[in-house]
């Protein structure tokens, strides 16, 4: 049981991460509230698995961890590379 | 004989990676099996062999001294990390936020002695490096009182006392 | 017995919880992008290693608890390079945060 009221505060942070994906003034807030998400997520996961008495779900958030860090990396390139001067 | 010692380190890494490899293996499958630990022998010594053929695997891979006092500092990296969250905590809750950019000296000989502080300090919440140039790194803190933390040196000399 | 690690794991459990969601109230609340970057770190961090230690003592010991701990290896691992990457490539990209820089 009190494993779905640790699921809903942790959807809840994600709405508020959402909020300011959303929001954000540079690219670099976007990037950086993205990124939470994912790792909100990935223990999201974990979390959902021991609920419903399947620990597999453990692989799957591993996974989510590597691909999420490497997104990140990947979208910060493509901003580095277009050189472009932000101000916010 | 410099050389030859080298040669002779390069080798510990090489068996050091794939033992890693073959544990991590192991711990993701899970499987007992002879065939399948057959299997996964081959992929690993393919997989290694490959890491070694990119030159990805030198003596700096996996520094020996420094993985045995891996644990210790891991357990001080721990403390830190909740000391810190603790006091950035407070900070987001409590509403007053005042940074400060400060800039440090790291003592460290080597790059993988600078890159370690550099690591150490951003991991920790509520301090992050920003850039690295030589021995200078500009580090935003997010209260006065973590950048006088860290300032106090006692990070720094944790640090290089580990690559003794 | 069993009932105390059972409670041991409930607490670590909210606390995980508690972390992650001050975290990205951080996230929301702080006014500049150097300060948002410690707030990710707090969810990285604090808030991946309670929820962690909270599966781990339900569980019990055996090879998903070391799955379990490789979760929290890995973001050892890649927060803080991508925590460095943003606020590198943002500070490169001119923005500055705003505070002075004082010299030590």
């Amino acid at each position: 049981m009190i494993f779905f009221a640790a699921l809903s505060v942790l959807a809840i942070a994600i709405i508020l991460c959402i909020i300011r994906a959303v929001k954000g003034p540079t690219p670099f807030d976007r990037i950086l509230s993205i990124s939470s998400i994912g790792t909100i997520i990935a223990l999201g996961i974990a979390i959902h698995g021991f609920a419903f008495q399947r620990p597999e779900f453990v692989d799957i958030s591993l996974m989510y961890v590597l691909l999420n860090f490497l997104g990140t990396i990947a979208i910060l390139r493509f901003y580095k590379i277009k050189g472009k001067k932000i101000n916010g | 004989m410099a050389t030859k010692q080298k040669h002779s380190a390069k080798f510990l890494s090489f068996i050091v990676y794939f033992v890693v490899l073959f544990l991590l293996w192991y711990i993701l499958s899970g499987y007992l099996k002879p065939l399948l630990l057959f299997f996964g022998l081959i992929s690993v010594l393919f997989v290694s062999w490959m890491s070694y053929r990119a030159r990805a695997i030198d003596s700096d891979t996996f520094p020996l001294k420094l993985l045995l006092r891996l644990p210790f500092y891991w357990l001080w990296l721990t403390k830190e990390i909740v000391k810190s969250g603790l006091s950035t905590t407070k900070i987001i809750w409590s509403n007053n936020y005042s940074p400060e950019l400060i800039k440090i000296k790291a003592s460290q000989k080597n790059s993988t002695g600078i890159a370690n502080y550099a690591n150490a300090i951003t991991l920790t919440p509520g301090t992050v490096t920003i850039e690295v140039e030589k021995n200078d790194l500009l580090v935003h803190a997010l209260s006065k009182e973590l950048s006088k933390d860290l300032q106090s040196g006692e990070m720094d000399r944790f640090i290089t006392g580990l690559d003794k | 017995m069993d009932n105390f690690v059972n409670i041991l794991s409930m607490i670590s459990l909210v606390l995980g919880s508690f972390f992650i969601f001050s975290g990205s109230l951080g996230l929301l609340k702080l006014p500049d992008l150097f300060g948002r970057i410690h707030a990710a770190g707090l969810i990285d961090t604090l808030g991946s290693g309670f929820i962690v230690l909270s599966l781990i003592l339900y569980s019990g010991f055996s090879l998903v608890s070391f799955k379990l701990l490789l979760i929290p290896l890995f973001l050892l691992f890649t927060s803080p390079v991508s925590g460095h990457a943003i606020a590198l490539f943002a500070y490169e990209s001119g923005l500055k945060p705003k505070t002075k820089v004082n010299k030590k």
